[in-house]
């Protein structure tokens, strides 16, 4: 169990950074043509805290220095599958290509999913109660992680909401857009099953976690500003940007 | 847009002035606040007057007495008419004078004083913005201090700590909440002025009346119908509408609204007769607005000037008689033909001869309801032309030599030696030819002889197709591709044809990508030039392969896209 969450945890640690990266390269790109985009730098400072997270939490598991929680495993498991469908279609959008499938009506998983995520996101709650009752403590360094279980499931409620939103519209399902409605939620579910692991006692908090969790808060309230402004319009940004570079004229 | 045009129904008064405004808020928002603060300055000087035998800054108070309760009179009355600014600096000093007075006054309660500040504070933000609100903020927090500590100390340092944050969180949300206002006051002027562009620009005339008949708003296409900006003139007068012979009287509300009897009147066919000019057919339509004030109900006019439309009717009416006719006489000839077939004493010979005419008409009939077959194609955007790489010089033989032996006319051939192969349609390029030789064939005596040429330049080759025949004046040259079009209507009869050969070359010249011009003049003959792309130079020579420049790709947008964000795409 120690070895699989290390590996996973270590894989979804290398791909969230690597797409900070990107980010940081498209910003870069973009900037002269668009100028500064909230929304690349709330997810440069989401992959860089989400990323180092993961591999924080990979390599303590892989040196030994503590156990491996089940919860935390099927956590990881499930958000693992959607987290990579994710980063692959941003690679392969980077590269030129579509970056999404869409998701006919009729595409039978789909219709399963809400079911499977609700029995494993009430599964998930019952459980973490479960750890609850074996209370110990309460320290001052879970704050930031009960932070972090309600900005990311306020954004993976947002998510949602767009989803079913854009469902409506177009009568279709976007790959890309399901896999991160289910990457923030599982992300909320794992910061909460570590909280419950800490106040029972089986996991103790180290210096990294916290400061990494710490950089985490601010990170993910700037994407839930960002994300909430530029559904509500009051944030502009590389949507609604004005080309500023010249435009060569046709050849033909 | 910042100017619209008023009026006023009565007297009929046109008056332009800027529209609302977005400093209208702030206006009253200012005004609000001078008014409350004339009354914090009355308590305030009331209240130090009575504590005025324990004052220790007798003179703080005599200056909230005599100047500033008489400056937060004056800004009370003219706030509407000061700039934001100049409203903001005057309102935040007479607020640290208030400030000052009632801390020195009352130092016990000096904790309540500087929070109650924080009101001011959140005003002075917000009218002057944020340097204005921090420096009345700093202002004001270091006379709470200068006042505590003199007063012995009494605002403890967490206190103080607790205020500047407080400070500081406030400025933040107004300034914020400032900027959010004035960019929902840009996004409306926006879309106000991209309205009265729409509006001033729309293809069709449209014209805003009042209740009372008289005109309050047109666009650009209405004045040019009008020919003047007929702003508060009569509709009767300006627009001069009937119905057949029946004056629309529009006195006593839309004439056109009450003939239709509805609140939105479809279409209705009438006649306008603007001052000074010509009649003019038009469709109205006429639908009930608000007016600009909220309750009265204005008329909204769309006129459609219908003169195209009549004479393309008039037109299709004179096809439809014209290719009747063409389609009745081979069908006389066959008919007297076939009587004569019947016969049952006609000789061999004889017979074999009607069969051949009848033959020949039949093919005549054929090839008329092609050309109508092709104008209605073309007509409906059915046509579809497969451009290929095409040898023109052989088709333009093969055309002439058919052609020259069908009309036992002299037609001949000139053509270099090596001509480029250029960019075109085999079958649409023998319409052509078929089209200009006829065309030539009808309006030019019989031993004339027709000349086609074929030359080629850099980038592409022309046909010419001359004649020696009666020409055109420069208005029916200029015409003279027009569907339906006959330089001499009377000529129909004379030489046949419906009017489309000429408009079915032109279209199919121009689904070739090319162009085609007309040389003429009376008795001089006529000279069509096609000049079509060359195949060996064209850029477009792959063809059926997209040469759209891959639109540069950016994660992040794709993502917003993705995740339901609405992407505005704008060039400077």
């Amino acid at each position: 169990m120690t070895v699989t969450l290390a590996i996973l945890s270590i894989t979804l640690g290398l791909v969230y950074t690597s797409y900070g990266i990107m980010t940081i390269v498209d910003m870069a790109r973009g900037w002269r043509r668009y100028g500064f985009s909230h929304f690349g730098m709330a997810w440069i400072a989401m992959a860089f805290t989400c990323g180092p997270h993961h591999l924080e939490h990979g390599l303590h598991l892989l040196s030994g220095n503590r156990p491996a929680g089940p919860l935390e495993l099927v956590a990881v498991i499930v958000g693992f599958p959607a987290g990579v469908i994710w980063f692959l279609l941003r690679v392969e959008a980077m590269s030129g290509g579509r970056g999404d499938r869409v998701l006919a009506d009729s595409f039978r998983p789909v219709r399963w999913l809400p079911y499977l995520f609700g029995v494993y996101g009430g599964g998930f709650l019952v459980a973490t109660v479960g750890v609850l009752v074996r209370f110990e403590q309460f320290p001052p360094m879970v704050a930031s992680n009960l932070t972090l279980v309600v900005l990311y499931g306020l954004i993976g409620w947002y998510l949602l909401r767009t989803q079913l939103k854009t469902h409506r519209a177009s009568g279709a399902w976007s790959l890309s857009g399901i896999a991160l409605t289910i990457v923030f939620p599982t992300c909320a579910l794992m910061h909460a099953a570590w909280a419950a692991y800490q106040v029972a006692g089986r996991y103790e908090a180290d210096v990294h976690t916290v400061i990494i969790d710490w950089f985490a808060v601010p990170a993910a309230a700037y994407f839930l500003w960002v994300f909430r402004g530029l559904y509500a319009g009051t944030v502009r940004d590389w949507n609604e940007a004005t080309d500023r570079t010249e435009r060569e004229p046709a050849l033909v | 847009m910042d100017k619209s045009v008023v009026s006023e129904c009565g007297g009929g008064v046109i008056r332009r002035g800027p529209s609302p405004a977005a400093r209208e808020f702030d206006v009253a928002a200012a005004l609000l606040v001078a008014r409350s603060r004339v009354l914090v300055v009355t308590f305030f000087t009331l209240a130090a007057a009575l504590a005025f035998e324990e004052a220790t800054h007798p003179a703080l108070q005599y200056t909230l007495a005599f100047a500033g309760l008489p400056l937060s009179v004056a800004l009370a009355l003219s706030a509407d008419r000061l700039r934001p600014t100049a409203c903001g600096a005057m309102g935040a000093g007479i607020d640290a004078l208030i400030l000052a007075v009632s801390l020195v006054t009352f130092p016990e309660a000096v904790a309540t004083i500087a929070a109650a500040f924080l009101v001011p504070l959140l005003i002075a933000s917000y009218t002057g913005g944020r340097s204005l609100g921090l420096a009345t903020g700093g202002v004001g927090l270091a006379i709470v201090v200068i006042v505590a500590a003199a007063g012995g100390g009494s605002l403890s340092p967490e206190v103080g700590l607790l205020m500047a944050i407080a400070m500081v969180v406030c400025i933040a949300v107004v300034s914020r909440a400032d900027q959010l206002l004035a960019r929902s006051t840009r996004r409306a002027r926006f879309h106000e002025a991209r309205a009265g562009i729409l509006f001033e620009h729309l293809a069709e005339p449209v014209v805003v009346t009042d209740a009372c008949g008289r005109m309050k708003q047109c666009n650009g296409a209405a004045r040019d119908l009008l020919g003047a900006d007929p702003a508060g003139v009569a509709c009767a007068d300006a627009l001069g509408l009937r119905i057949g012979s029946i004056m629309v009287d529009c006195t006593g509300g839309c004439g056109i609204l009450a003939i239709a009897g509805s609140r939105d009147s479809g279409g209705v066919e009438a006649t306008a007769y603007p001052s000074g000019s010509d009649p003019v057919p038009v469709l109205v339509s006429v639908v009930e607005v608000p007016g600009s004030d909220g309750s009265e109900i204005e008329y909204l006019h769309t006129l459609r000037d219908i003169t195209k439309l009549k004479l393309a009717d008039d037109a299709k009416t004179l096809f439809l008689a014209t290719v009747t006719h063409e389609l009745k006489t081979p069908l006389t000839v066959i008919r007297g033909f076939l009587e004569t077939i019947d016969r049952p004493d006609l000789d061999q010979e004889l017979r074999v001869e009607a069969i051949g005419v009848m033959r020949r008409r039949a093919l005549e009939l054929s090839s008329i309801i092609d050309r109508v077959l092709l104008a209605s194609r073309i007509d409906s955007g059915r046509l579809e032309l497969d451009v290929v790489v095409v040898d023109v010089v052989p088709i333009a033989r093969d055309r002439v030599d058919a052609l020259a032996g069908a009309t036992g006319r002299a037609i001949a051939l000139r053509a270099e030696t090596f001509t480029p192969p250029l960019l075109g349609e085999e079958a649409a390029l023998a319409t052509i030819l078929d089209h200009l030789i006829d065309n030539a064939c009808k309006y030019s005596p019989v031993e004339a002889t027709i000349e086609v040429v074929v030359e080629f330049g850099d980038d592409d080759v022309q046909i010419t197709v001359c004649d020696e025949g009666d020409g055109m004046t420069a208005e029916q040259a200029n015409h003279c591709f027009d569907r339906f079009w006959q330089a001499d209507p009377t000529s129909r009869r004379k030489v046949g044809g419906s009017g489309i050969g000429l408009f079915i070359v032109r279209s199919l010249v121009e689904s070739l990508q090319g162009s085609i011009t007309v040389d003429s003049a009376p008795g001089q003959g006529s000279r069509f030039t096609i000049r079509l792309r060359r195949a060996d130079v064209s850029a477009d020579i792959r063809l059926g392969e997209t040469d759209a420049p891959t639109p540069e790709r950016s994660i992040v947008r794709e993502f917003m896209r993705q995740i339901g964000i609405d992407i505005r795409e704008t060039i400077q």
